[in-house]
C-alpha cells in the first residue's frame, strides 16, 4: 500500500487487549488520516455524556499518508480526546519525529481505551506491541524518564511520546510530548493520557512509507524546499524561531501585556527570538523532514537559572507565562517558566492563562492572599509565578485550584460572574498569545467558531493576514481581494476563516505541519494535492481536498452542537469587543482604539458554512452534502432543544 | 585532476530535521525511511544534540580494505567508495570496519549500501541539496577548511577582546 | 459580457466580504452552475476567474486584470 500503513492499532488497558484494525479504502478517501480518522473515533466512539476521565473514552494519536515522507515537515501527530478542559472536542499537534517513527513501526493511527490497574507504558517495536511496567517512572519529568525508557529498551534512538507530571495528576490542561520536548499542548490531552495510567508509548519502526510514483514525489519535494531555501518567512523562522513574532505582535499591538489588558509593552525586544538568538540560544531545531527548522534548544547562562536548558520555547510559550503575566523584565524568568511547563507537562497558554486571570482577579480585589495561600498575584511578579506554575503541577496549594482551568477555577472560589471577563476564554479555553484587536479581525473571527474549544489560532491559522502580505498577489488568488492582508479590517475575512479552516483541516488529516501552508506559503494547496497523490498513487482534485477538510470540521462542530454548544457560543472574550485597545507607552503601536467586529463578520460566516444562524449547527443539507448522514441524523432532535435551553440558561463557560 | 568534493559535516549546526536521511532514501530507492538511508542522525533529545553520520570519503578507506570480493572499492573519479551490489556477499565486514558506522546492511537484500555522493544527480548531493542549515555541505575539503580557518580565528579574536574588556 | 449594472457592482465592491455574494448573483442569473458556485467555494478566487473565462464572460486580458485587481476589477469587468 502507497502513503498508508493501512492498519491502526487498538489497545484497551482494561483488559490488556491489542487488536490491528485494516483501514478501507473508502475509509482513507473520506478521511484521509491524522485528524480525520481521530475525529471520526471521537465522534462515534465518545458519547456526548461520557467523562473525559471515563476509562472507556478515547485518546487517539493520529498520523497520515504523508507522515515519514520527503514532503516538507512530515513528523507531526494529531492527539485527539474529549477534553477535561471544556468538557468538548479537543485536540492537539505535536511536532517531533514519533509521528515518522509510529509509521514506519506500521501503523496510521493509535487509540488508546480503558484504565491500566497501574502505571504502564507501551512498547511499539513495529509489530509486536507490548504493555510494560511504568510504575518507576512515574513522577518524572519527560527529560529523565526519555533516557531511562531508552536504556531499558536498549535502544537510545527510538522515539517516545510521554506525559509528565501534571498529566498525571490530571490537570485538566496537561498536555502530551513527544522527543521530551516537542508539545501537543492544548485541551488537556495529557490529563486524559494520565487518567489511563499510561506514562508513555515508546516506538521503534523499521519500515518504510511506500511511494507510489517515487520520481514524481521527488521531483515536486525537490522544487518545495528549492523554494524554501528563499522564503522569507521560513528565513525569519529559522533564524529567530516563532518568537520571531514578538516585535511585529508589539508594533501591531497584540502582543498579550497584563492578561490582555493592553497590547504592547516598551520593553518586548526582551523576549523576542533576536534577543534569545543572541543570549541564550543553544541549537536550532527542526522536526522530521523540515525545511524551516523553527524549533530552538535554549541554555540561560546567567542568573539564579544559569545552566538549565530545554526545548523550545515557542512564541505562544513564552508569552503565557511571561509578558500575559506582566513578566518581560529578565527574560530569564521567562525562559525559566517555560522550562517548567515542559517538566510537568503543562499547556503554557492555559497555565499562564489561570494565572494571569488570577492575577486580574487579585488586581481588582476578587481574590487576595488569604485565597492563594499567601501568594501576591499582581502582574510582574516572577517569584509568585514560578510558585505557582509547580503548585499547578503537584496539583498543590492554590494551584489546585488553577490546575481545573481559569473557569472551573472562578466557580470553585464561588467569585462572582464578573470574573469570567477575565478569563478570556471561549467554550472554556483560553486564548493564545495573539489579542483579535491586532492579530487580527480574521483570527478573531475563527477564535469565536474554532472547533476544540475558541480562541485557538491553529482551526484557521488564517496567515494571509499576517504573513499575506510578504506573498504579494495570494490574498487576491485566493479570496479576490488583496487588502485582506491586513490584520484590521473586516475585508475578505468571513470567506478568509472559511478556507483557510478547510485547508487547515486537511493539512491535519495529512499530518504536515501547518507552517509549511500558513506562515510560510511556500506550499499552496495544489502542491500539497501533487504530492499527495504522489505518495498514494490516487487521484484527488483540489475540491476534494479542501473538502475533506470542511467534512471534518463539521464533524467537530456537530460534537460541539451535541453537547449543546452552538450559537450563543460563538463569541470571544468581552474584552476584545468592549474595550478599545489602549495605548502602553509604545509611540509606534497601530491599533490604538480597535474593538474586534465580530457581529460584522459572524453571519456571513455562518452562510459560508451552511450553518443555521440560530443554533449554529450545520444544515441537514450540509452534512449529506458531505456524507454526514449519520451526523444530520444525530442532530435533528437536538437542534430546537437547543434554542429552547439557549433562552432559558446562562451562557455556559465550559460544558 | 582538480580536487574532488566531499561531503562535510558540521555538527555544531545540525538541525536533527532529518530531511538529508529521507531525500537520501527517496532518491536511491523510490521508498521514505530511514532504514534505506545513507546518512543518519543521531541525536541527543534532552540536551538538543544532533549528530550527522555519513560516508567521510576516506582516501585509504577501511571499507575497501577489509571487503574480501573487492565489491566495495574506490571510484577514483567519484572520490568515494562504492558497493557493486552484484558482488557483494553481506559479509559486513566493511560495515564493522567503518569508523563512522557509515554503512549498513539493506532490509531487502543484506547486502552492504553506502553513500555514493548521488552520482549523476546534477545538484549534487540530496543530503547537502536539501540540509537546512548547511550541516552538511558539498565541497572540497580545501574550501570546508579556509571556512573553518577563519571561523576559529574570529572565535579566538572574540574570545581576546572579552578578555581584554574583562 | 456585463453581467450587472454598475450601481450592483458598485454595492458588491463596497461590502467587506463579496465572493458569497458575487457567487450567489452569478448562479441566479444563470452565468455559472451550482458546481462551479461549489467549486469556487472550495477553490478560492482564482478558480472563478477561470470558469468565467472558460465561459467566455471575459476574456484573457479581463483575466488577467481580476487576478491583479480581484474582485473590484472583475466586478468592473462585468458591469455595465
Amino acid at each position: 500500500m502507497y502513503g498508508w500503513a493501512g492498519q491502526r492499532l487498538r489497545v484497551d488497558l482494561t483488559t490488556g487487549e491489542i487488536t490491528k484494525e485494516p483501514l478501507s479504502y473508502e475509509y482513507r478517501r473520506k478521511w484521509i488520516g491524522g485528524r480525520g480518522f481521530n475525529s471520526e473515533v471521537m465522534y462515534n466512539e465518545v458519547p456526548a455524556n461520557m467523562d473525559p476521565f471515563d476509562p472507556r473514552a478515547r485518546v487517539c494519536f493520529g498520523t497520515g499518508p504523508m507522515s515519514g515522507t520527503a514532503a516538507p515537515s512530515t513528523g507531526r501527530v494529531t492527539v485527539t480526546c474529549k477534553s477535561p478542559l471544556t468538557g468538548g472536542f479537543g485536540d492537539s499537534n505535536m511536532g517531533g519525529h514519533w509521528g515518522a517513527e509510529v509509521k514506519y513501526a506500521g501503523y496510521d493511527q493509535i487509540i488508546i481505551q480503558g484504565r491500566a490497574k497501574h502505571p504502564v507504558y507501551l512498547w511499539i517495536d513495529d509489530d509486536k506491541v507490548e504493555i510494560r511496567d511504568a510504575r518507576h517512572l512515574w513522577g518524572k519529568f519527560p527529560r529523565d524518564a526519555d533516557p531511562m525508557i531508552k536504556q531499558e529498551l536498549g535502544d537510545e534512538d527510538i522515539h517516545i511520546m510521554m506525559i509528565g507530571p501534571a498529566g498525571e495528576n490530571m490537570v485538566r490542561f496537561a498536555c502530551a510530548f513527544n522527543d521530551v520536548w516537542r508539545a501537543a499542548g492544548r485541551t488537556g490531552t495529557g490529563a486524559v493520557i494520565g487518567s489511563k495510567n499510561l506514562k508513555a508509548i515508546a516506538t521503534r519502526g523499521s519500515g518504510t512509507v511506500k511511494i507510489a510514483d517515487p520520481k514524481k514525489m521527488m521531483d515536486v519535494c525537490n522544487r518545495l524546499r528549492q523554494a524554501f531555501k528563499t522564503d522569507p518567512m521560513k528565513i525569519g523562522l529559522n533564524m529567530f524561531g516563532s518568537l520571531c513574532l514578538i516585535n511585529v505582535a508589539n508594533r501591531d499591538g497584540w502582543f498579550p501585556w497584563n492578561n490582555f489588558q493592553f497590547g504592547s509593552h516598551p520593553l518586548a525586544n526582551n523576549v523576542s527570538g533576536e534577543s534569545h538568538a543572541e543570549t541564550v540560544l543553544k541549537h536550532r531545531e527542526g522536526c522530521f523532514a523540515c525545511p524551516i527548522a523553527c524549533g530552538r534548544f535554549t541554555e540561560i547562562r546567567d542568573g539564579k537559572y544559569a545552566g538549565e536548558t530545554f526545548g523550545g520555547p515557542e512564541y505562544e510559550h513564552a508569552v503565557p507565562t511571561g509578558p500575559r503575566c506582566g513578566i518581560v523584565e529578565d527574560p530569564n524568568d521567562v525562559w525559566h517558566n517555560c522550562r517548567l511547563t515542559n517538566d510537568y507537562g503543562l499547556d503554557a497558554i492555559e497555565c499562564g492563562g489561570a494565572i494571569s486571570s488570577a492575577m486580574e482577579w487579585f488586581q481588582r480585589g476578587l481574590i487576595t492572599t488569604k485565597d492563594t495561600g499567601g501568594l501576591e498575584l499582581t502582574f510582574g511578579n516572577a517569584d509568585a509565578t514560578e510558585k505557582l506554575i509547580h503548585q499547578i503541577g503537584q496539583r498543590k496549594g492554590f494551584g489546585a485550584i488553577l490546575a481545573e482551568g481559569a473557569d472551573r477555577a472562578a466557580d470553585k472560589l464561588g467569585l462572582p460572574k464578573e470574573a469570567h471577563y477575565y478569563t478570556i476564554t471561549t467554550r472554556g479555553m483560553t486564548l493564545p498569545g495573539d489579542d483579535p484587536r491586532g492579530l487580527g479581525f480574521g483570527y478573531g473571527l475563527s477564535f469565536a467558531v474554532g472547533t476544540r474549544g475558541g480562541c485557538d489560532h491553529l482551526r484557521s491559522l488564517c496567515c494571509l493576514e499576517l504573513s499575506g502580505a510578504l506573498y504579494p498577489g495570494l490574498n487576491t488568488k485566493l479570496l479576490g481581494d488583496e487588502s485582506a492582508n491586513k490584520p484590521v479590517t473586516t475585508n475578505g475575512k468571513s470567506y478568509m476563516v472559511y478556507y483557510e479552516e478547510n485547508q487547515k483541516a486537511t493539512t491535519d488529516c495529512l499530518n504536515v505541519c501547518c507552517f509549511t501552508t500558513h506562515w510560510s506559503y511556500a506550499v499552496l494547496t495544489p502542491d500539497q494535492v501533487e504530492y499527495l497523490n504522489a505518495v498514494t498513487g490516487l487521484d484527488f482534485t483540489e475540491e476534494e481536498f479542501q473538502e475533506v477538510g470542511e467534512r471534518v470540521v463539521n464533524l467537530e462542530r456537530a460534537y460541539w452542537n451535541k453537547h449543546m454548544s452552538g450559537a450563543r457560543e460563538d463569541t470571544v472574550p468581552e474584552r476584545f469587543l468592549k474595550e478599545p485597545m489602549p495605548e502602553n507607552g509604545v509611540d509606534y503601536q497601530t491599533n490604538i482604539g480597535a474593538t474586534l467586529p465580530l457581529n460584522e463578520m459572524l453571519p456571513q460566516y455562518y452562510k459560508y458554512r451552511d450553518w443555521d444562524s440560530k443554533t449554529g449547527f450545520p444544515t441537514e443539507r450540509k452534512l449529506k452534502q458531505l456524507g454526514l448522514e449519520n451526523v444530520a441524523k444525530d442532530l435533528a432532535p437536538l437542534r430546537s432543544k437547543y434554542l429552547s435551553e439557549a433562552e432559558k440558561k446562562n451562557v455556559k463557560y465550559y460544558v | 585532476m582538480s580536487e574532488q568534493k566531499k561531503l562535510i559535516y558540521n555538527n555544531e549546526i545540525c538541525t536533527g530535521c532529518r530531511s538529508c536521511v529521507v531525500g537520501c532514501s527517496l532518491y536511491h530507492d523510490g521508498e521514505c525511511g530511514k532504514v534505506v538511508s545513507r546518512v543518519a542522525i543521531v541525536r541527543n533529545e534532552q540536551h538538543g544534540e544532533s549528530y550527522v553520520v555519513g560516508c567521510d570519503g576516506c582516501t585509504d578507506a577501511p571499507c575497501a580494505a577489509v571487503c574480501p570480493t573487492g565489491a566495495c572499492a574506490m571510484d577514483p573519479v567519484a572520490g568515494i567508495t562504492k558497493v557493486d551490489a552484484n558482488k557483494c556477499i553481506g559479509c559486513k565486514e566493511c560495515a564493522n570496519a567503518c569508523p563512522f558506522g557509515a554503512i549498513n546492511m539493506h532490509y531487502k537484500t543484506g547486502k552492504a549500501f553506502k553513500c555514493d555522493l548521488c552520482e549523476g544527480r546534477d545538484e549534487g548531493p540530496v543530503c547537502a541539496d536539501w540540509c537546512v542549515s548547511g550541516a552538511i555541505s558539498y565541497e572540497t575539503p580545501t574550501i570546508a577548511m579556509k571556512g573553518k580557518r577563519r571561523e576559529k580565528l574570529n572565535e579566538r579574536l572574540k574570545a581576546a577582546k572579552v578578555g581584554e574588556e574583562g | 459580457m456585463a453581467i450587472m449594472n454598475k450601481t450592483q457592482a458598485k454595492k458588491l465592491i463596497e461590502q467587506p466580504d463579496k465572493m458569497l455574494d458575487v457567487l450567489n448573483y452569478l448562479v441566479e442569473k444563470k452565468v455559472i452552475s451550482a458546481d462551479d458556485h461549489r467549486a469556487t467555494l472550495l477553490k478560492g478566487f482564482s478558480k472563478l476567474v477561470a470558469v468565467l473565462q472558460e465561459k467566455k464572460v471575459i476574456n484573457a486580458k479581463g483575466a488577467k486584470a481580476a487576478m491583479q485587481g480581484g474582485f473590484a476589477s472583475l466586478l468592473e469587468t462585468i458591469s455595465a
